[in-house]
């Protein structure tokens, strides 16, 4: 029985409270829900993601709403909102920027162009049209939260965040992202098609003389102040130890379940557990609790864990997918042992 | 008070009723253990003759009893443990480990999870987070285990009777060492006071027949090694010691009248022996100052007993030595004749003495012997009643062969003979010779006394009548006199022979021979040896009628 927890540090005095916290997502989400019908969850885990400091990949068909939803949230947060469409022909350049030369009084001079990754909220669209090249020269803006151009590393904004889109059923001149940039993204969330009323719902809203205006609700300071509040919730080893034993679960040589020995190439990376770590806190907050319980973990665990568990051919041949082996590694790994 | 007092005074609560639950929970389990257990060992019991059933029962089931209070104390909840089962248990959503694990760390967060956690604590009751129902099914178990215990000790066990018939069995062993023990003892006071060779063989017999005594497992075994006991005490006996008593009291008799020696002759032919040796010298030492013709009046006496003491050779020739020399008025012969009389009474009264103590040892054998043979058939009796009716059958035409050799002269006493002889002292011949020819393993140990009796009309049916079947190996030992060595049969009968005949009138002789005998050798007065004579002399015009 452990007794020991992930202990936050003390908040400075003027720190934002957890009221402040669940108030401030009340209204983004009031704000987005202007705009946004439906599509509960999706809204739901973008800001958590979002709060915890992550980066999302949202994948659905085209029309659903991906890129909408994204420049909503740049809308309702007070934030340096910048989109890049990525296309087979964008270079690495246009994205991170580029060394020009500049005329000045002293002559000319170099001086280095930010390019659009240089914002707080980048919205990254169909992002597996560009080739693995320029895919990858987000790898280091969305880990590092730095880009190196030439010889000098640059710092980008603080908050930042990335929520590129894809679209699943156009394969034709993509490239799928590698392993090691999907591992880059805190959640993976598909965007479901909508019902019969909320598509009634959007045709009212977006065809009507006066779209919807969205305000912003929360500036830059205050999305800092709450990712910080959100990182101070404490969660207990016990409950770490659930979410090391379902990442653990996902790899075929570690497992007892036989389903995920069958049709698992490779499981979930450590990245997993912290993932589920930063955005089960935030999930607590959200749901106006002060520690990070079984349930956060469990609700997290999906988008978590259904890119980065891979799927051995034969698997998806036979119509498997992640998110069918994670609903049976939530049923079979016991939350709590000691409940006897 | 603040939320962590708060907090840690409601845990407190909460681990003592996680405590008490536990021990309950580990008290069942180990009454349903004690269940399986008792279950266990009284149903081997019922297999199994166990004596000590309940002893098991009782050691298992402290042995489980402890394992399970040595299981609670190692397995006690820890608060943090209590913690995360109430949290568990009530859907707390991790509130309280949470907060107990967080400590007095500061902060916005962790402050309001102290309140939210002490909150939630505070109204959560022991019965909600540990209720008793959650044992219910192991409470279930153990009441069933203890019903199934309870029903198993009040059935009966078929193997009571058993457990009765080896503590009376041994009853009956013990007993049979005690009374020959107290026969020991008595000879070895005896020997101590007057050591002879005599005495110490004896001695040295019961000391064998109680060590052998002791290692006897049965009533069989036992009576075996009390037969071999009487064997041994018949060895000892002397035969001539009768005669010799016999002789003396003859010579007390043909004595009465003579002046001088009234006394000597009432002590002879009472057979005090011991007081016939003093008077034998107080005799001598008064011959002086007798006249004479008291001491041809004497001489004369004497020589009478002498011819009436012919039985007793060492005494028959002293006194008639000693009337010689009177004759011949030699008084210091005659004394010295009469000083040996005295010591031929003293060495008579020496084998009179040994000869007691056997027959004293002798009849504690028997009476041993008796209590013995008693278990014994009721061992048999018990062992026979087992088993079933189809090997009575099978046997029956032995049963019968031996029925028609028998019944053809004794008819209806033969069939007496067997049934209180051997008891009662016929059992010299027959006691022996039953037991010897029921051990054939004939298959009938009843069937031949039935066939016997019932004789010639009842043929062949009347040995099938019997259903205790004997093994194949079976002896049955019968109480009774033990018979000299020329009457035992060794040889036991085979199967479908017959039981040797024997006249009733031989058998009533023998049987009076050695009573008679026997009469003599004991200690009993004048006027019951006249009635037992008596009787056989009556016994003697019956028959010869």
């Amino acid at each position: 029985m452990t007794a020991s927890i992930d202990r936050p540090t003390a908040a400075p005095a003027d720190a934002l409270t957890p009221d402040d916290f669940t108030a401030t997502v009340a209204a983004l989400d009031a704000e987005l829900r202007k705009l946004i019908v439906g599509q509960d969850e999706l809204v739901r885990n973008t800001l958590i993601a979002l709060l915890a400091e992550g980066h999302v990949l949202l994948e659905g068909v085209p029309g659903l709403g991906k890129t909408a939803l994204v420049r909503a949230v740049g809308q309702a947060l007070d934030l340096h909102f910048s989109r890049v469409q990525f296309t087979p022909d964008l270079m690495p350049a246009d994205i991170l920027g580029t060394t020009i030369i500049q005329e000045s009084e002293a002559g000319r001079q170099f001086s280095f162009q930010p390019g659009p990754i240089f914002a707080n909220l980048v919205l990254a669209d169909e992002v597996n049209r560009a080739t693995p090249k320029t895919q990858s020269a987000l790898l280091e803006a969305m880990q590092e939260r730095t880009v190196t151009a030439g010889t000098r590393t640059r710092a980008l904004p603080d908050p930042f965040f990335v929520l590129a889109t894809q679209n699943p059923i156009e394969l034709e001149g993509t490239y799928p992202l590698p392993e090691a940039q999907l591992d880059r993204f805190l959640f993976k969330l598909l965007v479901p098609f909508p019902s019969a009323p909320e598509l009634a719902e959007i045709a009212r809203r977006t065809t009507g003389s006066a779209p919807p205006q969205l305000t912003p609700v929360a500036s830059g300071d205050r999305v800092r102040g709450m990712v910080d509040l959100a990182r101070s919730v404490p969660i207990a080893d016990h409950v770490v130890d659930y979410a090391v034993r379902l990442v653990t679960a996902t790899h075929p040589d570690r497992t007892e379940i036989a389903e995920v020995r069958d049709a698992v190439r490779f499981g979930a990376s450590p990245r997993a557990v912290q993932a589920m770590v930063r955005a089960g806190k935030v999930r607590a907050l959200m749901e106006q609790r002060y520690n990070v319980a079984f349930d956060d973990v469990r609700a997290v665990a999906k988008p978590v864990l259904r890119h980065r568990v891979f799927l051995s051919f034969e698997a998806e041949a036979a119509g498997i997918d992640t998110d069918t082996l994670v609903d049976r590694l939530l049923e079979v790994v016991v939350a709590e042992p000691v409940n006897h | 008070m603040n939320a962590s007092d708060t907090l840690h005074r409601a845990l407190a609560r909460l681990r003592r009723r996680a405590l008490s639950d536990s021990a309950l929970r580990w008290l069942l389990r180990a009454v349903c253990v004690c269940a399986v257990w008792s279950v266990g060992v009284l149903l081997w019991a019922r297999m199994h003759p166990e004596p000590n059933v309940w002893v098991w029962v009782v050691a298992g089931c402290g042995v489980c009893l402890a394992g399970g209070v040595v299981a609670w104390v190692l397995t006690r909840p820890a608060l943090p443990v209590v913690a995360r089962v109430v949290d568990a248990r009530l859907q707390l959503d991790e509130r309280l480990a949470s907060a107990l694990a967080l400590g007095e760390v500061d902060g916005a967060v962790a402050s309001r999870l102290r309140q939210d956690a002490a909150a939630h604590a505070a109204g959560v009751r022991g019965g909600a987070a540990f209720p008793v129902v959650r044992h219910r099914r192991v409470a279930l178990l153990a009441a069933a285990g203890i019903a199934a215990v309870v029903g198993l000790a009040a059935a009966p066990n078929p193997q009571d009777a058993v457990l009765r018939q080896h503590a009376a069995d041994r009853a009956a062993v013990n007993r049979a060492a005690d009374a020959i023990a107290k026969q020991l003892a008595q000879v070895q006071a005896q020997e101590k006071k007057q050591p002879s060779p005599g005495l110490e063989a004896l001695q040295k017999t019961l000391e064998q027949a109680l060590q052998d005594l002791r290692g006897a497992q049965s009533p069989r075994q036992s009576l075996e090694r009390l037969s071999s006991l009487s064997d041994a005490l018949q060895q000892l006996q002397d035969p001539g010691v009768a005669m010799r008593s016999n002789a003396e009291q003859a010579g007390g008799d043909a004595l009465s009248g003579t002046q001088g020696a009234s006394k000597l002759s009432q002590d002879m032919a009472a057979g005090r022996t011991s007081d016939v040796a003093r008077d034998l010298q107080q005799l001598g030492g008064a011959l002086g100052k007798m006249t004479s013709a008291q001491q041809q009046a004497l001489a004369s006496g004497l020589q009478r007993a002498a011819a009436a003491a012919q039985g007793d050779q060492g005494l028959s020739s002293a006194l008639g030595k000693a009337a010689s020399a009177l004759q011949n008025g030699d008084v210091a012969g005659a004394q010295q004749a009469l000083q040996n009389g005295s010591s031929a009474a003293s060495d008579l009264n020496s084998a009179e003495s040994l000869q007691q103590q056997i027959a004293a040892a002798q009849s504690a054998a028997q009476n041993a012997a008796g209590g013995a043979a008693a278990q014994a058939d009721a061992d048999s009796g018990s062992a026979g009643g087992q088993q079933n009716g189809s090997q009575s059958s099978g046997t029956s035409g032995q049963s019968g062969a031996n029925g028609q050799g028998q019944g053809q002269g004794q008819g209806q006493g033969q069939g007496q003979g067997q049934g209180q002889g051997q008891g009662q002292g016929q059992g010299q011949g027959q006691g022996q010779g039953q037991g010897q020819g029921q051990g054939q393993g004939q298959g009938q140990r009843q069937g031949q006394g039935q066939g016997q009796g019932q004789g010639q009309g009842q043929g062949q049916s009347g040995g099938s009548g019997y259903g205790n079947p004997a093994q194949g190996n079976d002896q049955l030992y019968v109480a009774g006199q033990p018979g000299t060595p020329d009457q035992l049969d060794p040889t036991p009968l085979g199967p479908g022979q017959n039981v040797p005949y024997e006249s009733y009138a031989q058998v009533l002789r023998m049987f009076e021979q050695e009573s008679l005998d026997a009469l003599d050798r004991g200690d009993v007065s004048a006027d019951d040896r006249s009635l037992i004579h008596d009787y056989f002399s009556q016994l003697d015009n019956g028959s010869g009628q």
